[in-house]
């Protein structure tokens, strides 16, 4: 049987999904962590996740793609989940599922925290109300059972308010004694609140945090895993030097840097995941708007915008991915045209290897710096572009302890995304530059990279380099490699050249502002174009970046003479 | 004069007169509904509002848009 799990955004249900189903799928504080529908086997059994609504009526991305699913393939019953401690809301979507005739039960989440639960729910709306507590928060079977129960019975729902929200409310009010939320509960948020949301503690308290992460991330337990994984892949290559055919041998190696620079950096971005996940597990992100919204609201962005934002210091492509929870469609362009502005973790190690020959005491300032420059040059271009304003309605959640399962399930699904790119394109990228790099234009192994493919490809744009210092080929070739993913331009700069001589000081300023913001990588603006539906937006964001790069480059030569 | 949302200030109390949105209904603020504004965000933006349990931030000109009386 097909059975769908329909409810408000934040209602806990993906969470009885995943018990339901087992399966791993990540569970958020945020409102529409789900987009797409996910589809999990629970025995014989299919059921089908939709993305949380607040309506049968299209007002977003979310409620469209749950409408058309629910008209298209009517399921043989509904599990509609609710959140108790928001009863009076939620009830007005169980009033519209109940329109739909499709036989179905109530799973009232969150029953913990509130007293006085309306104990004849059941009797008022005529269907089977699961209470979940905390003793029996897990009862897959119970919930099953009810359900099909209702289906054998051929018992569906009697619609009881036909009419708009707003009249659906009025019975709501009539009928339903709403339970009330367990005080601690609230005092608790409430002390918090004040704390976190005042206008300038608060403020203080969000830039520590952040601070604190990118720290720990980036400065404090980054270059630590990079040194300890970085012997490996060089062991590697020293023991690949026995194979033959030499061109065997340069696909190995090819292979094996570029595994090597993937496995270095991974742990790095595996943490700023998990602590992003952390602060929107707890219940922190929708604070982390409230603060922003002023902000944002210059750039004609609202608070909700910075979501996506954050997750772009990790990896642009689930980043464009979670624009989905905006409703607004302009708000949603412009949000993606800001990401790559964010400077995603794979440039790290380029700013860090710059860095350390600009000014090797300085380095962290150095990366801070670049992450800055390009926040702000994305920033300038976002309110050049912008008029009015952008409407802000968002829940705020209690506060909440993050969960390990929780957290794990997100972490894995933002880190696949990455790691599905890694294993294509950036395997491929390395060892076609690795192959590129070996031969000669007659197609001959050479042992001397300036002889190669990749140094006679690298004269072609050598002259549109020249203005800004770049016209090196061992400086062309990665810049070309890294429009398929940053993380090849250190490793394909390192193989070409592994003491990095031709970056001297007086080209890395360039090349470092260059880098920062040049156009994202190819599996970005792929994924952009399936987001945006045109073909015309990655092309045009493409144009954008080159001439935004060049020219910030171009002045920094100047400053730098 | 009509009296809107973004005029009462922090820990003040009004009773929704009238919702220009159908959007607003969904996330239960219909007429006769009472809201508190518990805190306005730095820059005069959001609103954090409470109502039957429920908070909600509200950005500045939507709140312009919704009318209430004391």
């Amino acid at each position: 049987m097909n059975f769908v799990l329909v409810g408000n955004p934040n209602s806990g249900k993906t969470t009885v999904f995943n018990h339901l189903t087992r399966q791993r799928q990540h569970i958020g504080n945020f409102p529409g962590v789900t987009v797409e529908y996910k589809q999990g086997q629970c025995g014989n059994d299919r059921i089908i996740d939709l993305p949380g609504v607040y309506s049968l009526t299209p007002h977003s991305n979310e409620e469209e793609v749950a409408i058309q699913y629910l008209t298209t393939h009517p399921p043989d019953g509904i599990i509609n989940c609710v959140d108790v401690t928001n009863l009076r809301r939620s009830l007005i979507l169980t009033l519209s599922l109940m329109e739909l005739g499709i036989p179905m039960i109530l799973v009232a989440n969150m029953a913990e925290e509130c007293s006085r639960l309306p104990e004849n729910l059941e009797q008022i709306l005529g269907i089977p109300v699961f209470w979940v507590r905390k003793q029996n928060r897990w009862a897959p079977a119970v919930l099953l059972r009810l359900i099909r129960a209702q289906i054998q019975q051929h018992r569906p729902p009697l619609p009881l308010c036909r009419g708009s929200a707003e009249q659906k409310l009025y019975w709501i009010d009539r009928h339903i004694t709403l339970p009330t939320r367990k005080m601690s509960n609230r005092q608790r948020t409430q002390r918090l609140d004040r704390l976190l949301m005042h206008p300038l503690g608060g403020t203080a308290i969000l830039l520590a945090t952040m601070a604190l992460i990118f720290y720990l991330t980036f400065h404090f337990f980054g270059p630590w895993f990079i040194q300890f994984i970085d012997r490996y892949p060089q062991q590697l290559n020293a023991m690949a030097e026995e194979i033959e055919p030499p061109l065997l041998r340069t696909l190995t190696q090819g292979a094996i840097t570029g595994i090597g620079s993937i496995f270095c950096f991974l742990p790095t971005m595996l943490l700023l995941f998990f602590f992003l996940a952390i602060l929107e597990d707890c219940g922190y992100t929708v604070r982390i708007c409230y603060l922003c919204q002023h902000i944002m609201d210059r750039f004609g962005l609202s608070g909700k915008s910075i979501v996506p934002l954050l997750i772009g210091f990790g990896c642009s492509v689930p980043a464009v991915l979670s624009t989905r929870t905006l409703e607004d469609q302009t708000q949603r362009a412009k949000t993606i045209r800001l990401i790559p502005f964010f400077t995603c973790g794979a440039k790290l190690p380029v700013f860090g290897t710059i860095a350390s020959i600009l000014a090797p005491e300085h380095a962290f300032d150095i990366v801070l710096l670049a992450y800055l420059l390009s926040i702000i040059v994305g920033l300038i271009c976002s309110a050049l572009t912008t008029k009015g304003h952008a409407p802000l309605l968002l829940e705020l959640p209690p506060y909440r302890m993050p969960k390990f399962k929780n957290l794990w399930h997100r972490v894995m699904g933002q880190t696949k995304s990455f790691v599905q790119k890694a294993f294509t394109v950036l395997l491929i990228t390395a060892m076609v530059t690795a192959v590129l790099q070996k031969c000669t234009p007659q197609l001959n192994y050479t042992e001397d990279p300036s002889q190669s493919i990749l140094a006679y490809l690298a004269t072609f744009p050598a002259p549109f380099f020249r203005p800004i210092k770049l016209d090196h080929w061992i400086l062309i070739a990665p810049l070309i490699a890294g429009l398929f993913a940053k993380e090849s331009i250190v490793s394909v700069l390192r193989v070409l050249s592994p003491g990095l001589a031709p970056l001297t000081p007086e080209v890395a300023l360039p090349f470092l502002v260059f880098c920062a913001l040049y156009p994202p990588c190819s599996a970005t603006l792929t994924v952009i174009r399936k987001e945006t539906g045109s073909l015309w937006e990655p092309f045009r964001l493409f144009l954008f970046h080159t001439a935004l790069a060049y020219g910030c480059a171009l002045l920094a030569t100047f400053i730098r003479t | 004069m009509k009296m809107t949302l973004d005029q009462l200030k922090p820990g003040q109390q009004a009773v929704i007169q009238r919702v220009p949105h159908p959007r607003l209904w969904m996330l239960g603020l219909s007429p006769g509904t009472r809201v508190e504004v518990i805190s306005i965000g730095p820059g005069g933006t959001p609103y954090h509002l409470y109502f039957y349990g429920c908070s909600l931030l509200m950005d500045r000109e939507t709140a312009t848009q919704i009318e209430v009386k004391l």
